[in-house]
């Protein structure tokens, strides 16, 4: 059993411009001690979907419609407030994108990492805040002793970041959930956080879900990669897989607007056309408008189903152009193990989606 | 601080001196010989130019000697003093009730946003708003005192604290406090409100603390800020409050004292009960910056 | 103990502690709360607090109150309106009454112990006519000898026939030399020492005065039911300045009893089951100062069209809520002097529009329809009238402002604030003015201080008419001095009716006071004393509690 199943969530959002779909049945799951990664432009729900397994989504105006989300067999979408807070916090946590928000500007340091210590275990303030001072060196944070009775504003970007990611680590969370936590950071501290978690990968035995716009951090950090598009997964594969082997014409496009580094005078490949409207439910494949291999009455009138279509069982795509509802196939192999040699090239080191 | 309050003094006296009437006239009473008018004059300064008795005054001030009444001869030191600490007593339980009635108000009604707390806490704050103290204080009297009699009609009695003092000092200071209460409960739901959207909040529900704790612990200090700020601008409302209220409860404070003197004209005492109105306000706003350095830690005086 | 009392006291407790919640953890015991449930204490009210207790310094009416059970005097006044000896024993005075010998009360001790002679008696009066506000009642005295250990004489340039009757006023009473001298300055503030029936004990500024009772006292006056020491304990008098609360603690509070009710609240404490009102006319008249100086009322007959044009009955029942009486002549009937209702009507004026009419007309102030301003000459009959922005003296300038420009007067109403009321009065501003004097009960003194040229308002009298005129002036001298009590009320009889020719006032209304008390009270008792004019004669001593 996986530690975490998302299956078929929908969430929508009754906005005073009316009524947002903006999850149409997500689903995906993260094994024990593995590393997701999630990608995919803003506004595809990526974040939408953490705040629904955290339980963080205000309702109103939020309304989850259907769907499961299983933690450990467990789901959590079934559970009281209060049974949801002896797992968020404690079992699953979740770092923000935000570090200078995030915080809370009135209390300490110390006051806050301690907090989820304190509420789901019975260690003493003492403890507490020795285990403190130790999380937050572990997240790199030197002189953690006086850090603990500081204030987030006389902190930097990158050590509000850290202290974040201790806050996050001190019970030791199954699954730990990381909504693009370099953002909204410079580029130098961005790699310093990212070392950060590679450090972290091989010390603790966690979960992790890793939202981000960075495919090549994406590609150092993860077993497994979500690929969501307009409040859906496009597709799930193992990493090797979506370097390999990309299946989705999303997932295709996508590498194709990386910009080369032999092709920096032209201009930057781009997905033409625009994401649609959330204000109706789908209609058919999210996609279809900019799909390049658009294939008429199927891909506009059928919501296509996440299906496995090569040996690896964990590949699912989401797409007509691998279902029995048309003819077509896809005009390129389907278990290709060259896709990156077409392309040439590696993507240089700042591509954002 | 003390170019403010030199600056309160010249205000004081001048609105003081520009009012018409004649004070001795007013202390000597109906049957006063002129002569008598004309020596009270002499004796009180009374036919000095108004700057010189200003700075009199002043100079008398800067020695901690307040001047004299007219009307009964004594120190105003001693006037003030003899009705500064009821004053005192009914201004702050009515800024505790207020705080008391307010803040939780505020919080329960940003929380149940749209519950019948929220509509009823909208629905009071706007009702005692409009309403005058002094016919509120007359409502309270009638409603607790006459027709349920659970409190007494006026006045002041027993020592600090004790239940008789409490059953004479409830009934003026909710006079006093509760219309400003509406407001501030109104400002802390929605300043509680703001501060339950920021990110910081969601990173507290998502530790799994709970409502209450997420609401005590990280939105109250934050949501306090404007909050305080509103509290140290209604200080000097809260005084000018008691001072009808004190008419009405008979309650025997400095604000009686301060309509009396203004009444008779006596310049003097006037111009002390103001001057120590003033200290007290700027006291009371020295301490709302001392409250938020300790709401908010970005702040620092030193 | 009552039941009744018992559960009320509790539940008030409850209720308080329920309110104050968890500060009352810090709580001592309840302190005791006021006159309620007991027969020795008598709790009195007033509308606001005297500003010295200094008997030798005052004459205003809280002042006086809080004095009179304090200070006894040579004299009191007995229902007959004679002065009859009170610390005095005897007095004899020469025949055109420049010489007044009066025995003194022998073995009468002050509060503090010390002695009551002819001595203290003297330096008593002496600081008095230095610095009594009512020194103008001493009239011409020259010299105050002690004849004796207990014998005053008294020599004046002219006589002074009234001089017991004002030896009876509380500013005429005495204090202990011994403590005014020790207590300097704090004299009437801290410390407060007579001879009579209540001991001054404490008084918390702007919230109550106590007094307990002189238990050796015997003196009373003869016509009151009790001479001896009073028949409670202690004697509270709280200060309540808003009329509204009054009424509250005097029908459900713990005021017992209070003479400062105001006229629109009487009919509801006479109607409430809790309590009982007398209401007694006193010698006290609103009427309208006409300023004789400025144009146009400085002609007589547009003032006497002006007291044709007023109806005196309408301005007791608009303004004093019909708690008043009408008066014709400037002096009540029961002032000591007036003129009875009859012969004032008679001489002077009840409302009559079309005698006003003719009047103006005939002065050459016309209008074509009766609703308009009267000009002459292309001079509109305009008035400028001030009020005082306080009852019944507003409603009354509304109620006159109405009469007059019936008759074609254009009266511009200003209310105003006692301080610049009296500013723009001196300044002659004014054509008319809403008026009230206090305490006149002696039509001398009312006649007087209204009109006498010597209290020209310009110079800081209280002669707001500004009339001057030697003959009136002659009259009230002469009947100053006037030793014949006969011959002095024929020449008040006398000054009036020139009043009432000459119109430099118009007589509105006498004042009806009120005494209010809870029914344990025995109210009766408070005005043994029939005739009651004024806070001299707050007779506290017959007073009963009893709330059985």
């Amino acid at each position: 059993m996986a530690l975490l199943e998302i299956d078929d969530l929908h969430v929508r959002f009754d906005t005073e411009q009316g009524m947002v779909h903006a999850l149409n049945g997500v689903s995906f799951s993260v094994e024990r001690d593995e590393v997701l990664g999630v990608i995919g432009e803003s506004g595809c729900g990526k974040s939408v979907t953490m705040m629904s397994v955290m339980g963080l989504l205000q309702s109103p105006p939020a309304e989850i419609v259907s769907g499961e989300i299983r933690f450990d067999g467990t789901d959590l979408l079934s559970l009281s407030e209060s049974e949801l807070n002896e797992i968020r916090g404690n079992r699953i946590s979740m770092i923000y994108q935000d570090p200078m928000t995030s915080l809370n500007p009135a209390l300490t340091i110390g006051k806050q990492v301690m907090e989820p210590l304190l509420t789901h275990t019975d260690c003493s303030k003492a403890e507490a805040r020795e285990r403190a001072r130790e999380t937050l060196e572990d997240c790199g944070l030197p002189d953690a002793e006086r850090l603990l009775d500081e204030y987030p504003h006389e902190l930097s970007g990158g050590m509000r970041q850290r202290v974040m990611i201790a806050m996050a680590l001190i019970t030791e969370p199954e699954l730990l959930i990381a909504d693009e936590p370099t953002t909204a950071l410079d580029v130098t501290i961005q790699a310093q956080i990212l070392q950060l978690f590679r450090d972290l990968r091989t010390e603790f035995d966690t979960s992790i879900i890793f939202i981000t716009h960075d495919l090549p951090v994406v590609s150092e950090l993860a077993d497994r990669l979500a690929v969501m598009y307009a409040g859906t997964v496009a597709e799930t594969c193992d990493i090797d897989e979506f370097f390999d082997n990309p299946l989705h014409p999303y997932t295709r496009q996508l590498w194709e607007s990386v910009p080369k580094m032999d092709a920096e005078k032209e201009r930057l490949a781009v997905i033409e056309g625009t994401v649609p409207s959330f204000h109706e439910p789908l209609s058919g494949c999210p996609f279809a408008s900019r799909c390049e291999q658009h294939h008429g009455e199927p891909c506009e009138q059928i919501v296509p189903e996440p299906r496995g279509v090569t040996d690896e069982a964990s590949h699912k795509v989401s797409c007509h152009l691998y279902t029995e509802r048309s003819d077509t196939t896809p005009p390129w192999e389907t278990d290709s193990e060259n896709f990156q040699q077409k392309l040439e090239s590696q993507p240089t080191n700042d591509v954002e989606l | 601080m003390i170019p403010v309050m030199l600056g309160v003094t010249v205000v004081i006296s001048s609105i003081v001196y520009a009012a018409p009437g004649n004070p001795a006239r007013l202390a000597l009473g109906d049957g006063a010989s002129p002569e008598a008018v004309a020596q009270l004059e002499q004796e009180m300064g009374l036919n000095q130019p108004a700057h010189i008795r200003y700075f009199d005054w002043m100079a008398g001030v800067l020695q901690g000697d307040l001047g004299t009444s007219i009307q009964s001869g004594r120190a105003v030191s001693t006037l003030i003093i003899e009705r500064l600490g009821p004053t005192l007593e009914l201004a702050l339980v009515a800024m505790a009730l207020t705080i008391i009635i307010a803040i939780p108000l505020g919080v329960i009604s940003a929380v149940r946003q749209y519950s019948w707390v929220d509509n009823t806490s909208m629905f009071f704050a706007i009702f005692w708003l409009s309403m005058p103290s002094f016919w509120l204080g007359l409502i309270l009297i009638y409603l607790f005192a006459v027709r349920w009699q659970f409190f007494p009609v006026s006045g002041r009695e027993g020592l600090i604290f004790t239940f008789t003092w409490w059953s004479f000092i409830l009934l003026p200071a909710i006079a006093t406090g509760t219309r400003r209460a509406g407001l501030l409960t109104r400002l802390m739901r929605s300043s509680m409100l703001e501060i339950l959207n920021e990110d910081y909040i969601r990173t507290a529900r998502g530790k799994g603390i709970g409502s209450k704790a997420v609401i005590y612990t990280h939105g109250m200090k934050n949501a306090l800020i404007p909050v305080v700020t509103l509290i140290g601008l209604q200080v000097p409302l809260i005084f000018s409050g008691t001072v009808i209220i004190e008419v009405v409860f008979s309650w025997p404070g400095m604000g009686r004292l301060l309509v009396d003197a203004v009444l008779q004209r006596d310049y003097p005492v006037v111009q002390g009960t103001i001057l120590v109105y003033s200290v007290i306000v700027m006291v009371a706003n020295f301490g709302v910056d001392i409250a938020y350095t300790y709401l908010d830690p970005r702040i620092d005086y030193s | 103990m009552e039941p009744d009392d018992n559960m009320q006291f509790n539940r008030r407790e409850l209720i308080s502690a329920l309110s104050a919640g968890g500060v009352l953890a810090l709580a001592g015991c309840a302190g005791q709360s006021g006159g309620e449930g007991n027969d020795e204490i008598f709790v009195d009210a007033l509308d606001s607090d005297p500003g010295t207790l200094d008997l030798h310094e005052t004459n205003r009416v809280p002042e006086s109150m809080c004095l009179t059970p304090v200070h006894e005097r040579l004299f009191t006044i007995d229902p007959d309106l004679e002065p009859q000896p009170w610390l005095a024993t005897e007095y004899e005075t020469n025949e055109d009454e420049t010489e007044y010998v009066i025995q003194l009360e022998e073995g009468v001790e002050f509060h503090d112990g010390t002695e009551f002679n002819a001595d203290v008696a003297k330096w008593n009066l002496e600081r008095a006519e230095e610095n009594s506000p009512d020194a103008w009642q001493f009239g011409t005295l020259e010299e105050i000898d002690a004849t004796g250990d207990y014998e005053l004489t008294f020599q004046f340039e002219e006589p002074h026939p009234l001089f017991p009757q004002y030896l009876a006023n509380v500013q005429m009473g005495f204090a202990s030399r011994e403590a005014v001298e020790a207590a300097g300055d704090d004299y009437g503030q801290e410390e407060v020492v007579g001879t009579g029936p209540l001991v001054f004990e404490e008084w918390v500024r702007d919230d109550e005065i106590v007094y307990s009772r002189n238990e050796d006292y015997d003196r009373g006056p003869d016509f009151l039911s009790n001479d001896g020491p009073i028949n409670f304990e202690e004697y509270h008098v709280r200060i309540v300045p808003e009329p509204t609360t009054l009424l509250n603690e005097v029908t459900v509070g713990n005021v017992d009893g209070s003479m400062m009710i105001a006229a629109s609240d009487a009919e509801d404490v006479d109607a409430h089951d809790n309590t009982q009102l007398e209401r007694v006319d006193d010698a006290h008249p609103t009427f309208l100062a006409i300023n004789v100086e400025s144009e146009p009322t400085d002609e007589v007959e547009v003032r006497q069209a002006m007291a044709y044009a007023v109806d005196q009955e309408a301005v007791v029942n608009a303004a004093f809520h019909g708690e008043g009486y009408p008066i014709y002549s400037l002096c009540p009937p029961m002032a000591v002097g007036g003129l009875d209702e009859a012969a004032a009507r008679e001489a002077g004026y009840e409302q009559d529009l079309d005698a006003a009419r003719e009047l103006l007309d005939d002065a050459g102030w016309e209008n074509d329809d009766e609703g308009e301003v009267r000009t002459r000459n292309g001079d509109e009959l305009s008035v400028s009238f001030f009020a005082f922005e306080m009852e019944p003296y507003s409603s009354i300038g509304e109620v006159i402002q109405d009469m007059l420009s019936q008759v074609g007067f254009e009266a511009n109403l200003e209310i105003l604030e006692s301080g610049t009321l009296y500013d723009r009065l001196e300044g002659g501003e004014h054509n008319l003015v809403t008026m009230a004097l206090s305490g006149g009960y002696i039509a001398n003194n009312t006649l007087a201080s209204t009109l006498h040229s010597q209290n020209y308002a310009p110079d800081g009298g209280s002669n707001y008419s500004l009339y001057q005129s030697d003959e009136y002036d002659e009259i009230i001298d002469q009947a100053e001095v006037e030793p014949d009590d006969a011959e002095r009320e024929a020449l008040l009889h006398e000054a009036q009716e020139h009043v009432l020719e000459e119109v430099p006032v118009v007589p509105l209304v006498g004042f009806v006071k009120f005494y209010a008390a809870k029914n344990e009270i025995n109210a009766d008792a408070w005005t043994d004393h029939p005739w009651w004019p004024s806070p001299d004669h707050y007779n506290l001593h017959a007073v009963d509690v009893d709330r059985s």
